[in-house]
């Protein structure tokens, strides 16, 4: 190859700048727009997997019709459930799209991402809780329609029992939100105020 | 070969504290130059080219826990520093970014009116290849031998020989040299 003669290799060990050195706050800021970016999938892939969700309910309910006993109850709990998530949707939107054209380079700037994702959070932990009761209760009603649920020990159990299993259930899904959340955005947050921590000193 | 350095790093990586954050500083400044040209070589673009920089600088530090103290430091920064620019491109072209090796052809020849006229024609013969190319002569141009260039691509040395001869004769036929 002729390698230790070649001119190419002059030329550019001759044309090299001297190039400016890389400072903590470098490493630190990207290590926050990954988090962002992360933060940002996970919205994108969340919106997606709910446009899914309710045309597989949609579906779901319009090849098994409820009877018209309970039909006013399960339409008007979709209804219900639709109109949370629309608003909910749109609050997210709003602030994906507002967060797409900033640059995070400044503390400012990762101040404000952390306080509205927060925000968030709060409004889609009372989202996700409801719209699990949503979706139980009108599988309940299914349930009923059914004659799948009725018939069970459920009747026979006293009011305590019913309570605590309830209570239990309830607690399980609030647990499996939380977990949920911290999977998808509560890690990344913390890892931004981290970060917003070490910029601060 | 690049980087005939001999830095040597003791401690251990399992956690970033400060002090392995300063030490991975020291370390990244002292070689920042394979960072920067080899962004260069990828990106034509000054904007882009500071985000493939930062992503760089990110996967470097990211896998800093992987980087065996017996290796140099400045070899491993190159698998990296390239493999991270084939993703940053991959995924930018995706986006439906267009790169200047796609319509660089029908350019008209223009003399840069820049300093160092040499250099620039080199990076603008270097935009032409495409992206695997780029990889195989920024290391021949660092000064990688043809092993040493097929271990960091994993491929033979043959095929570098062979690949490489043709790239360098594609560039100086468009460098004039």
């Amino acid at each position: 190859m002729n390698e230790d003669k070649d001119q190419l290799r002059e030329i550019w060990n001759n044309g090299q700048s001297t190039e400016s050195g890389f400072s903590s706050d470098a490493l630190h800021r990207k290590g926050a727009m990954s988090s962002i970016e992360r933060i940002r999938s996970n919205m994108r892939m969340e919106f997606y997997a709910l446009l899914v969700s309710f045309l597989v309910a949609g579906f779901v309910l319009c090849m098994y019709p409820p009877r018209p006993a309970l039909a006013s109850g399960i339409w008007m709990m979709m209804a219900l459930l639709l109109a949370s998530t629309s608003y909910f949707v749109f609050r997210v939107m709003r602030f994906y799209n507002r967060s797409q054209g900033m640059e995070f380079n400044t503390r400012e700037s990762l101040t404000w991402f952390v306080y509205e994702i927060r925000l968030l959070l709060e409004m889609y932990r009372s989202y996700a809780i409801t719209g699990i009761f949503g979706g139980f209760f009108i599988g309940l009603l299914h349930g009923i329609q059914e004659n799948t649920v009725g018939t069970g020990e459920i009747e026979s159990a006293s009011p305590t029992q019913v309570f605590s299993r309830a209570l239990v259930v309830i607690l399980f899904t609030c647990f499996l939100v939380e977990l949920w959340l911290y999977w998808f955005y509560g890690r990344h947050v913390r890892k931004i105020e981290r970060i917003l921590a070490d910029l601060g000193h | 070969m690049a980087g005939t350095d001999a830095e040597q790093t003791s401690s251990t990586h399992n956690y970033p504290d400060k002090d392995t954050e300063n030490e991975f500083l020291l370390l990244l400044n002292r070689h920042r130059g394979i960072v920067h040209r080899l962004a260069r070589v990828y990106e034509p673009d000054a904007h882009a080219r500071a985000d493939l920089v930062q992503e760089m600088i990110l996967q470097l530090w990211r896998a800093y826990n992987s980087f065996r103290s017996d290796s140099q430091f400045s070899t491993w920064m190159y698998r990296v520093c390239l493999n991270t620019a084939l993703t940053f491109i991959r995924k930018e072209k995706s986006r439906g970014r267009i790169f200047l090796n796609e319509y660089v052809h029908g350019l008209p020849e223009e003399a840069p009116d820049h300093n160092n006229e040499q250099i620039e024609m080199l990076y603008n013969a270097i935009y032409t290849l495409s992206d695997a190319d780029k990889g195989m002569i920024f290391l021949y141009l660092e000064g990688f031998s043809g092993t040493e260039i097929a271990v960091q691509l994993g491929i033979s040395e043959v095929n570098v020989r062979v690949k490489l001869n043709r790239i360098r004769e594609k560039i100086r036929q468009k460098i004039s040299i």
